[in-house]
């Protein structure tokens, strides 16, 4: 198991470093200066160098990559923005934790409102409990989540009132109105992935419920109850899997969310990073993206491994 | 006359195909006394199978009973509620399957799943009493370093091992009667004689009455003491073993004895053959 | 059989198997709805100019903001064009992209996969399929739009070519979905390129590209056109995130994503019209395609190589 490990967990840094170095020739090969974009057409020559050389574009691209990594992996810093001249790490340390609570709230409803629907759908298969879910979750997989959320801001937000329409109230300004800025954004980032889980969940269970040694649970006469959790931690196992990479992937449709709902995250400093012609700060902002989604991967890994100790035996 | 441990009278088991119900079982009738071994043969698709599953009410959805009696002990079982039948299965009667890979859970060690089986007909059971009745029955089966390997996991054992495993599981609450659905039929050869030997032995130690099941006419005539024959679906013939072997009365009957590869003159089974310790000589 | 018999012969096959269609079509309703939904959207998308009631890029000040009525069936928008007519324009912009991009993905996947299956075993495959894997450990918004971000929505010269940004993103969604199609492909042939009929083959004498080819492509199919089916759905939302935050189709050019952006600015007003049709466009053409997607599945792969997204 620990090989098992050690591979994956290479694996995972060989990745990180191809996508680092992806990055890096992506936004260094950009044509046309950063320094125009941050100074302004009409910047003469030497301040365009003056600004090089402060941010070390004048050397050779190497060179820039090896510094870069340098700082990075070593300092942990992943440098200044050219064009806010801010620290990026400010940036990130202020936006994401933001991203994270939210896809962690989203993530956490999804997967507590997907297991129980997906494990009755399977107990009560063919019954209209079963039918329903998955009118549900066709719906829910095939509405687009940024449309939910305008829905969302529309009614139950400026029609009703329960919920403010956008803006985000951070948590030192009061629980209740920092839990009702954020209701509903996770709602509408959630709402797919619990189609998706509660799908593969029920699918898996039935299968497991039909197995041979779900059989012979029911042989030996173990409760109920019993039965079900000989059958679902089998079940479990790809949605864990894809649980994991689905965290991964909210992370990518929060930016929408976000983008809709005004919030200031880690995904809207993509957006605005981008409107700015940031690269260095796009950069830094998708790669933390690939570092979340490469260790949430490893994470599920680990979790199966946990439910079903025939992985780790098994061959890579 | 001994009241009789499990009368089964006039089966009927059908499954819904896509032209109407279609009956596996159609009207068998059987009986196990206490103490004895009994041996169902038939070909695959006879309804040997499913009339096993039939008695512990384990009939694979969306197949039903559809008629007839299993009395267990003078009660009813097709006539109880799943409640009731959950107290039956694995405590009076307990079943063991073909395949022990895909009939033992993988993701639970064998000493979570023996203790599970224990306090579920003995929910009173503390956890060590539990633990200690699972030692106690996987050394019953001949398993050795009990303690140690009740944290294995099913696919650390190897085949043979792993149907002592699903022999343990099924004798933890002392059952009276143990039905062997095909036990021996995925082990090697070698292993097989060691199953049988073993549930011989259980036999003997435990008063435990057995229903096995299997299409290897020859290994049912060294264990029991009756066997019926089963083909699509009927018992075509029935009585004790010496009688089946020497005066084979049905046509079929004679067709599964000559599918038996033997030696020539040398009889596969005798009473004396089986000594006290439930060796098979060959 | 007679001369005169053979027509009647002809016909008669032929009701016969529409009658087995109409079967499968009732026992299946799903399927055969998500069927019927994306015929209408792809009938929509080619036939927009015939249909569309009104010029979806005109602006007519005079008719803005108007409520659903019997001139404007859909309403109209702040530039007081036409809902109905620029849905049905939009239909283009986002199966033109969706399609174009499954289609870019399914060829680039292939072949990548039916190269790295080819060199079984060897280094060169354990590195193609590495680097495939790590690609796609960035989700594919996120990639969308910061490529997107760093080559800007402005159209791009290259020779005679100019490339808009609708076909910027059709080509790098493309690009992203080949590690899907690529693993799917190379999975399935490293099955078929051990097995029998392929060793038979070679016996036969036939060539490493003929066997990849002809013997081993087909048998990938299945699970390919499932999970394109499926991609096609993922395409379209992708297309329309992509245009709601301003990095997709370009105004005036009509898309459900950038009319969803424009009714953003109303939501507050009473105007439920605007974001209420464009978003149900966009849900209904995705729940066709993954009905249709879903209903492949059961028919063509059901020993579920491609992930299961609806049982």
């Amino acid at each position: 198991m620990l090989r098992m490990l050690i591979d994956r967990l290479a694996f995972s840094i060989l990745a990180l470093l191809f996508v680092g170095l992806l990055l890096f020739v992506l936004t260094r090969g950009v044509p046309g200066s950063p320094a125009r974009v941050a100074l302004g057409l009409d910047a003469t020559d030497t301040q365009i160098a003056q600004f090089e050389k402060d941010y070390g574009l004048d050397r050779p691209v190497v060179e820039q990559y090896i510094r870069w990594l340098d700082q990075l992996v070593l300092h942990g810093d992943f440098g200044r923005s050219f064009v806010t001249g801010r620290s990026m790490n400010a940036l990130l340390t202020e936006t994401l934790p933001i991203t994270l609570e939210l896809v962690l709230f989203a993530f956490a409803f999804a997967v507590a409102v997907a297991l129980p629907i997906g494990v009755l759908s399977a107990v009560y298969e063919g019954t209209w409990i079963d039918h329903a879910a998955r009118i549900f979750a066709v719906i829910g997989v095939s509405v687009p989540g940024f449309w939910l959320g305008l829905m969302l801001i529309r009614f139950p937000a400026v029609e009703f009132g329960w919920f403010p329409p956008g803006g985000f109230v951070p948590l030192s300004d009061g629980v209740v109105a920092h839990l009702q800025s954020i209701t509903l954004p996770a709602f509408a980032l959630g709402v797919y992935y619990i189609a998706v889980l509660s799908r593969m969940t029920r699918s898996g269970l039935v299968e497991t419920l039909g197995s041979e040694y779900v059989r012979t649970a029911r042989a030996l006469g173990l409760p109920r109850g019993r039965v079900l959790w000989y059958a679902l931690k089998n079940a479990l196992v790809p949605v864990v899997s894809v649980g994991a990479m689905s965290f991964g992937y909210m992370f990518g449709w929060a930016l929408i969310v976000e983008y809709l709902f005004n919030i200031p995250g880690m995904s809207n400093a993509l957006l605005t990073a981008v409107g700015q012609r940031d690269y260095f700060t796009m950069q830094a902002v998708v790669y933390v993206f690939t570092i979340v989604f490469i260790v949430s991967n490893l994470a599920a890994d680990l979790l199966n491994r946990q439910l079903n100790p025939k992985l780790a035996s098994a061959q890579p | 006359m001994t009241a009789l441990l499990l009368d089964v009278r006039d089966l009927r088991v059908s499954f819904p195909m896509a032209n109407g119900m279609t009956e596996a079982v159609r009207g068998v009738s059987f009986s196990v006394a206490p103490g004895e071994a009994i041996g169902i043969v038939g070909e695959s698709g006879s309804g040997k199978s499913v009339s096993a599953l039939a008695v512990m009410r384990l009939v694979a959805q969306p197949g039903r009973i559809t008629g007839g009696e299993i009395l267990f002990e003078g009660r009813d079982l097709a006539a109880l509620d799943e409640k009731a039948m959950r107290t039956v299965r694995g405590r009076h009667i307990s079943m063991v399957f073909q395949d022990p890979l895909s009939s033992l859970n993988p993701a639970f060690t064998i000493g979570q799943q023996l203790v599970d089986t224990v306090r579920a007909h003995r929910p009173a059971a503390t956890r060590e009493a539990a633990r200690d009745r699972a030692v106690e029955v996987l050394e019953l089966v001949g398993i050795t370093e009990a303690g140690r390997r009740l944290t294995s996991y099913p696919h650390e054992f190897s085949g043979g091992m792993r149907q002592r495993v699903m022999i343990a599981l099924a004798i933890a609450c002392e059952p009276k009667l143990l039905i062997a659905d095909e036990p021996t039929t995925a082990l090697d050869v070698t292993i097989q004689a060691q199953v049988v030997a073993l549930l011989w032995q259980l036999r003997e130690k435990l008063g435990l009455s057995v229903l096995f099941i299997s299409h290897n006419l020859d290994l049912v005539a060294e264990i029991c003491d009756r066997v019926y024959v089963m083909h699509t679906g009927n018992v075509v013939e029935h009585g004790d073993v010496e009688d089946i072997f020497l005066r084979p009365q049905h046509s079929y009957t004679r067709m599964l004895q000559n599918c038996i590869p033997r030696i020539e003159g040398v009889q596969p089974w005798s009473a004396a053959a089986r000594s006290s310790t439930g060796e098979v000589a060959p | 059989m007679s001369v005169a018999e053979r027509p009647l012969a002809e016909a008669s096959r032929v009701m016969a198997a529409l009658q087995r269609i109409w079967q499968g079509a009732r026992l299946n309703w799903a399927t055969t709805t998500g069927a019927v939904i994306v015929l209408v959207a792809v009938g929509a998308a080619i036939f927009a100019p015939l249909i569309a009631p009104y010029d979806p890029i005109e602006v007519a000040i005079e008719n803005k903001l108007l409520p659903p009525s019997a001139e404007f069936w859909l309403g109209t928008d702040h530039g007081g064009r036409d809902i109905l007519s620029r849905v049905i324009w939009g239909a283009r912009a986002s199966l033109t992209v969706s399609l174009l991009a499954v289609a870019i993905g399914v060829t680039g996947g292939v072949l990548i996969g039916l190269f790295a299956a080819y060199h079984s075993g060897s280094w060169v495959e354990q590195i193609v399929m590495r680097a495939i894997d790590a690609i796609a450990s960035i989700p594919l918004l996120i990639w969308a739009i910061a490529i997107i971000g760093i080559v800007g929505v402005d159209s791009v010269d290259i020779g005679p070519f100019t490339f808009t940004n609708v076909h910027k993103l059709l080509i790098l969604i493309g690009l992203l979905y080949m590690p899907t199609l690529a693993r799917i492909t190379h999975a399935v042939a490293q099955v078929e390129m051990t097995s029998d009929y392929v060793k038979a083959r070679r016996v036969q004498g036939a060539g490493n590209l003929a066997i990849m080819f002809g013997d081993v492509l087909p048998n990938c199919l299945s699970p390919l056109i499932v999970q394109a089916t499926l991609l096609v759905a993922i395409g379209i939302v992708v297309e329309a995130s992509v245009s709601f935050v301003g990095l997709g189709v370009q105004p005036p050019t009509p898309s459900w994503g950038s009319m969803l952006a424009d009714a953003r600015n109303y939501v507050f007003s009473g105007e439920w019209w605007m974001p209420v049709f464009p978003g149900a466009a966009i849900s209904l053409t995705v729940v066709g395609f993954n009905l249709l997607g879903d209903g492949l599945r059961d028919v063509l792969d059901p020993r579920r190589s491609t992930g299961r997204l609806l049982t």
